[in-house]
């Protein structure tokens, strides 16, 4: 035993490139977000004077001028949940597919899912303006068949098409996590809850769903994050309520108003209430069970 | 029981359709003579293949996304794996705070983490470049080969690892010749994951990268100006070229062996 401790390379030393690297590259641009955040922009300059002072969170909470950035912060957290579960209710089925139906051409029809990614993230939404325009696929083809007279406008522009977008972004990186869980699912535990008399919809509420429930929370946790900040989906396709997201306003006041400060308080907001959020998630589940075999 | 599995079935079809629909789209159009994306289709052409053959933006901007890409996949692989395997097999004093940070960035909103690493390179007086860049497209895929190692080095049986030690082979050799060929799927996985999702990306990379022109980031400029039939043409002929590598790839590695 103390032959074999020996020989074994000590894990500080294994993780220390890691470590460095989130050091650099992780809490020091969070700690000069934090900083920027209690620093204050006086008058018209760019720089930043560097005192101490929570006033751009005040501004931010209260200050009734700023009405717009709260607005557009809670409805920007409204579609991310709701985005957050259509995803949930489009993917679970459909890793579910993948997990149990697809026999041997699993991979083949997993990588078929990443493949859309590689036409890149604007092309991804440029795409969908081609298809909900008031020329565009969907329109014309109902028109075709008569079901339309007059071009439906409302498809693109508007709060349904950010959304639809938004869902089709990110709905395979939602389905992976979850495809994950169902796969590390040993089958025995459902046949055994069959055996035992439970009909299929019992078998799936009481066993399945729960012991698949941290893939669930995983992909929540990254498609959930990854919306919230999310602005050129709104610019590009957005209308209606739903101009413009909370990226947008953070994207503003950095690089139209330049108030590093006030952009980094707001910054901080948005990233406060999002790790708070999953934070709690996270203490309901532990990460490394995903990969258990349950 | 035969029905439940018919109904799954049609609705998978109707998701791949809802994710292939849009590309589809795009690569028809990459054919046609019509000046804007609008039906009914005029006519086709390859006029737009020859442009974007002849266009030396696109070039640039598609040899600056693979360079981008495949160092991100070339840092983060290594980078993940190692704090993976130290995560997994050895229990030691802040432990749990090595696997906690490094999944901060995942749930991260991207916008929130191009704009700190902008402020911090700007605070600490660091020109934005191709590095640059690549530390921030590190350090969105580095959580996710975390994850992936992890999950290729939970799932295998540990006791092989320990034979090899009490044959003699130290830490060093016993990683190289065991472990690493048995976790081989999930190594190649985080990497090709890496290389598209940085591929794919647009906000780290849009903000990080400074002057460098990334497939995404152009995309987005040529969106401002107006865009062209020649991107379509350019979107499809790159989808088709690493749809067919994918394929290749799917080859040497297996889904299940991954994940199982």
């Amino acid at each position: 035993m103390s032959r074999r401790r020996s020989k074994r390379i000590h894990p500080y030393l294994i993780s220390l490139p890691l470590v460095i690297f989130l050091i650099v590259a992780l809490y020091s641009p969070v700690l000069v977000l934090v900083r920027f955040s209690l620093a204050v922009k006086p008058g018209w300059e760019q720089t930043l004077s560097y005192v101490w002072s929570i006033v751009n969170y005040q501004r931010f909470f209260f200050d009734p001028d700023l009405d717009a950035y709260r607005v557009s912060l809670l409805k920007t957290l409204g579609v991310a949940l709701l985005v957050t579960l259509i995803c949930l209710m489009i993917g679970y089925p459909f890793a579910y597919f993948l997990a149990r139906k697809t026999l041997r051409f699993k991979t083949l029809l997993t990588l078929l899912c990443l493949f859309p990614y590689l036409t890149g993230y604007i092309i991804r939404i440029y795409a969908w303006r081609i298809l909900l325009g008031s020329g565009g696929v969907i329109n014309y083809a109902l028109q075709s068949i008569g079901l339309i007279k007059e071009p439906i406008t409302a498809l693109l522009y508007s709060p349904f098409s950010v959304i639809i977008v938004l869902v089709y972004l990110y709905l395979p990186t939602f389905t992976f996590p979850i495809y994950i869980s169902l796969e590390k699912l040993r089958a025995d535990l459902v046949e055994a809850a069959e055996d035992l008399g439970a009909d299929r919809i019992r078998t799936f509420f009481r066993v399945t769903l729960p012991l698949t429930s941290p893939g669930i929370l995983v992909g929540g946790l990254i498609v959930f994050p990854a919306i919230t900040a999310s602005y050129v989906e709104a610019s590009m396709v957005g209308g209606g309520e739903l101009r413009m997201m909370f990226g947008s306003v953070i994207q503003s006041i950095f690089f139209i108003s330049y108030d590093f400060a006030m952009g980094s308080a707001a910054s901080a907001v948005l990233l406060a209430i999002v790790i708070t959020a999953c934070m709690l998630l996270i203490r309901a589940v532990r990460i490394e069970d995903i990969f258990k075999v349950r | 029981m035969r029905r439940s599995f018919s109904l799954l079935i049609l609705f998978a079809i109707l998701v791949y359709v809802f994710l292939y629909a849009p590309v589809i789209v795009l690569m028809i159009f990459s054919f046609s003579t019509n000046k804007t994306q609008v039906l009914p289709i005029q006519g086709f052409t390859l006029d737009w293949y020859r442009k974007m053959v002849s266009d030396p933006t696109l070039r640039e901007t598609l040899t600056n996304s693979i360079i981008v890409s495949s160092l991100t996949a070339a840092v983060s692989t290594p980078l993940g794996l190692s704090g993976a395997y130290a995560v997994v097999r050895y229990s030691f004093k802040g432990r749990n705070i090595v696997l906690g940070s490094v999944l901060i960035p995942l749930i991260m909103p991207f916008l929130v983490t191009g704009i700190m690493l902008i402020n911090f390179f700007g605070l600490v007086k660091l020109a934005l470049s191709l590095w640059t860049g690549i530390v921030g497209e590190v350090l969105i895929t580095v959580p996710f080969v975390f994850l992936i190692c992890m999950a290729g080095l939970l799932g295998f049986d540990r006791t092989v690892e320990e034979a090899s030690m009490d044959l003699g082979a130290n830490s060093l050799t016993t990683f190289f010749r065991i472990t690493l060929p048995i976790i081989k799927s999930a190594v190649i996985a985080s990497a090709v994951f890496s290389f598209v999702s940085s591929f794919n990306e647009f906000y780290v990379a849009y903000f990080t990268l400074g002057q460098i022109n990334t497939l995404t980031i152009w995309t987005w400029a040529q969106w401002f100006m107006g865009v062209g039939q020649d991107l379509n043409a350019a979107s499809t002929t790159i989808v088709l070229t690493l749809l067919a590598i994918g394929i290749l790839l799917t080859k040497r590695i297996r889904i299940e062996e991954i994940v199982g």
